[in-house]
């Protein structure tokens, strides 16, 4: 220890000279550098930006694309049979809302139109959206999420499903939650309807149109439609609708119709064992008095929109045993009277929130009973 | 017997698109003022503007000649017009009254070189498949439009094939008992060159013959649905489709 000590002692004593010279020598460096760098930092700070000229910019002239249409459209007359044709004057001429083509209610950028192609619209709906429609998604009790059958959902043919039953029971007593059904198969694609109008079909072909695999056997099915809907002059409504095997519909969340199916084998069982919720009746007299599709028309509540004023609306309906379905919803305008089908029932139109493709007319006409719904008057619920 | 008939008058019909009066050589020197009327066995048939028909073999014409028959004559075409058809099984729905019937129908034609003449421009054929309501009778139905673009090959005896998509007609049984959907009666082909002039027609249905026009239109505003396509035999103008009689009795 002694010894380092020494070492240690005599190396300082050589060097110490050109070490204090070094360090003086980096010290005034040191200093001459840091005042030219404040010098010159400052210098630039407070030099004075001057904005270059102005570049002038000549505007392109863009001619928006126009294409002649006529300024209103005035809904098609019915051709159907009518006994009693009453039309007053309380009877507003309902027309349609100014449009291009077939993209009405689309956002229009620059002139142009976003134009959804209509030709590819089915019955069901159309896998794009066109902007006006509520969002329909399938969900296949049958199957579970990880691909497996669910044995539960099984039953002999023809014969209800009370697990089916238990949870779309489920479904409505959760605030329509779609979390419910997380467990179980959905479809991969999603269709945008615009109106609800499917005339008895096989309801396998519900599954087909919804991109479910092949082979699939139908029945235990649930699809869940959302969207806002608006109408431009406001006015007080309510549904017509019937729904094989279930059909309930939810406006701003408050259910106000259901209209499950009052004929056929499946009906005993869901009218004894179906919970509504909250135990919701229908308030009208004219409920299940006029035939409609495979069954009667339920009548819905009332409610009011507010001129342009969009209500989020939600229409869910299922098939629990498979074999032939229906769903059809006509809407009803408060002080508006309407013609008479051959059964002394009003021919009101079909509800929509955007006109309906001449092609999709064409296919409901053939489907659909004369007098059911007049497919192309009546308001048009669109809210953008 | 009938029908060859119609075929061949529809072809010398058809023929007559290319009938323009134009002045022929051949090698020799001669030379006609005279217009196009058919080709038999590798020979022309001309009919000069004094009415008089002269026939010329293909080979002896001058070469401008040839060129103008590769470019704008078309050939002789032999259409044959074949279907296949195959009933899909439909299991029995709950509030069927009836089985469904499925039939799956799907169509081929083959377009055969009938002559050893080359011609090198396009042609485009149309193939529409007819039905009609398997009850109401009267509604036809275009039930659909395949068109195909193609060139002839070289040689007499090779063809171009083209098919159609599977079509499914379905007929099921309405709640009256009465039965509901679309069966397939009829096809018809159209051949037409670039100008879109009319080379050779081929079909089952003789009162079709001269409504191609109108099938095309019938076709083009209704091309989304067959349910559009409609159409009344004698103007083959679009009908509104029949109505459902009711799912049940509703009185």
């Amino acid at each position: 220890m002694k010894k380092l000590f020494k070492k240690t002692k005599g190396l300082i004593r050589g060097t110490s000279t050109a070490v204090l010279l070094s360090i003086v020598i980096h010290a005034v460096l040191f200093f001459a550098a840091g005042v030219w760098v404040v010098f010159k930092i400052i210098d630039a700070q407070e030099a004075k930006f001057v904005p270059p000229p102005p570049v002038e910019r000549p505007k392109m002239r863009l001619k928006k694309l126009r294409v002649k249409v006529k300024p209103t459209a005035k809904p098609r007359k019915t051709t159907q049979r009518i006994t009693s044709a009453r039309k007053t004057a309380a009877m507003p001429d309902i027309q349609l809302p100014k449009m291009s083509g077939m993209g009405a209610g689309l956002a229009s950028i620059g002139g142009f139109e976003m134009m959804a192609d209509m030709s590819k619209m089915t019955i069901f709906g159309g896998e794009r959206s066109i902007g006006n429609d509520l969002e329909g998604t399938l969900y296949h009790l049958k199957w579970g999420r990880d691909g497996e059958k669910i044995d539960a959902m099984e039953s002999a043919q023809w014969a209800v499903s009370a697990p089916f039953r238990d949870e779309v029971n489920k479904f409505l007593a959760n605030d329509w939650n779609p979390a419910v059904f997380a467990k179980y198969d959905r479809s991969p694609r999603k269709l945008y309807a615009s109106y609800f109008m499917l005339p008895m079909f096989a309801s396998d072909k519900a599954l087909q149109i919804y991109g479910m695999p092949e082979g699939r056997e139908a029945g235990r099915y649930v699809i869940h439609y959302k969207g806002d809907i608006a109408y431009s002059k406001g006015g007080k409504f309510r549904f017509w609708a019937t729904g094989d095997d279930f059909l309930f519909i939810r406006i701003n969340g408050k259910l106000i119709l259901d209209a499950r199916t009052t004929k056929g084998l499946s009906a005993p069982h869901w009218n004894a064992q179906f919970k509504t919720p909250n135990g919701w009746k229908s308030s009208s007299k004219e409920n299940m008095k006029h035939l409609l599709g495979s069954s009667t028309a339920k009548i819905s509540d009332w409610f009011v929109l507010e001129p342009g004023k969009p209500v989020t609306m939600e229409v869910f309906i299922g098939e629990d045993m498979g074999g032939r379905t229906s769903c059809l919803i006509n809407v009803q305008e408060f002080g508006v009277e309407y013609p008479e089908n051959e059964y002394g029932s009003p021919i009101l139109p079909a509800f929509k929130t955007a006109p309906m493709p001449p092609h999709i007319i064409d296919e409901l006409e053939y489907l659909s009973i004369p007098g059911d719904s007049d497919l192309s008057g009546g308001p048009i619920f669109n809210a953008y | 017997m009938k029908n060859l008939i119609i075929i061949l008058s529809l072809f010398f019909l058809s023929l007559s698109a290319f009938s323009e009066v134009r002045i022929w050589n051949d090698k020799s020197g001669n030379s006609y003022e005279a217009e196009y009327v058919r080709e038999l066995f590798d020979k022309l048939t001309l009919k000069t503007t004094e009415g008089k028909e002269v026939r010329v073999a293909v080979e002896d014409l001058s070469e401008h000649d040839q060129k103008y028959l590769r470019v704008m004559v078309p050939p002789n075409l032999k259409i044959d017009f074949s279907k296949k058809t195959s009933i899909k099984e439909k299991p029995y729905e709950m509030g069927d009254l009836d089985k469904d019937i499925v039939t799956i129908l799907s169509a081929k034609v083959k377009i055969t070189k009938d002559s050893k003449r080359p011609f090198t421009s396009g042609l485009k054929a149309e193939l529409f498949l007819i039905g009609e309501e398997v009850k109401e009778t009267q509604y036809k139905i275009l039930l659909s439009k395949t068109d195909s673009d193609f060139l002839l090959p070289e040689k007499k005896g090779e063809f171009h094939e083209f098919k159609t998509k599977p079509i499914e007609l379905q007929v099921y049984t309405e709640y009256d008992y009465s039965r509901r959907g679309p069966v397939f009666i009829g096809y018809l082909v159209v051949v037409t060159d670039k100008q879109g002039n009319t080379v050779q027609v081929k079909t089952n249905l003789p009162w079709l013959e001269d409504k191609i026009e109108e099938l095309r239109s019938l076709y083009m505003h209704g091309s989304a649905s067959r349910y559009s396509r409609y159409f009344d035999k004698k103007t083959v103008q679009k009908l509104k489709v029949p109505r459902p009689t009711g799912y049940f009795k509703r009185n």
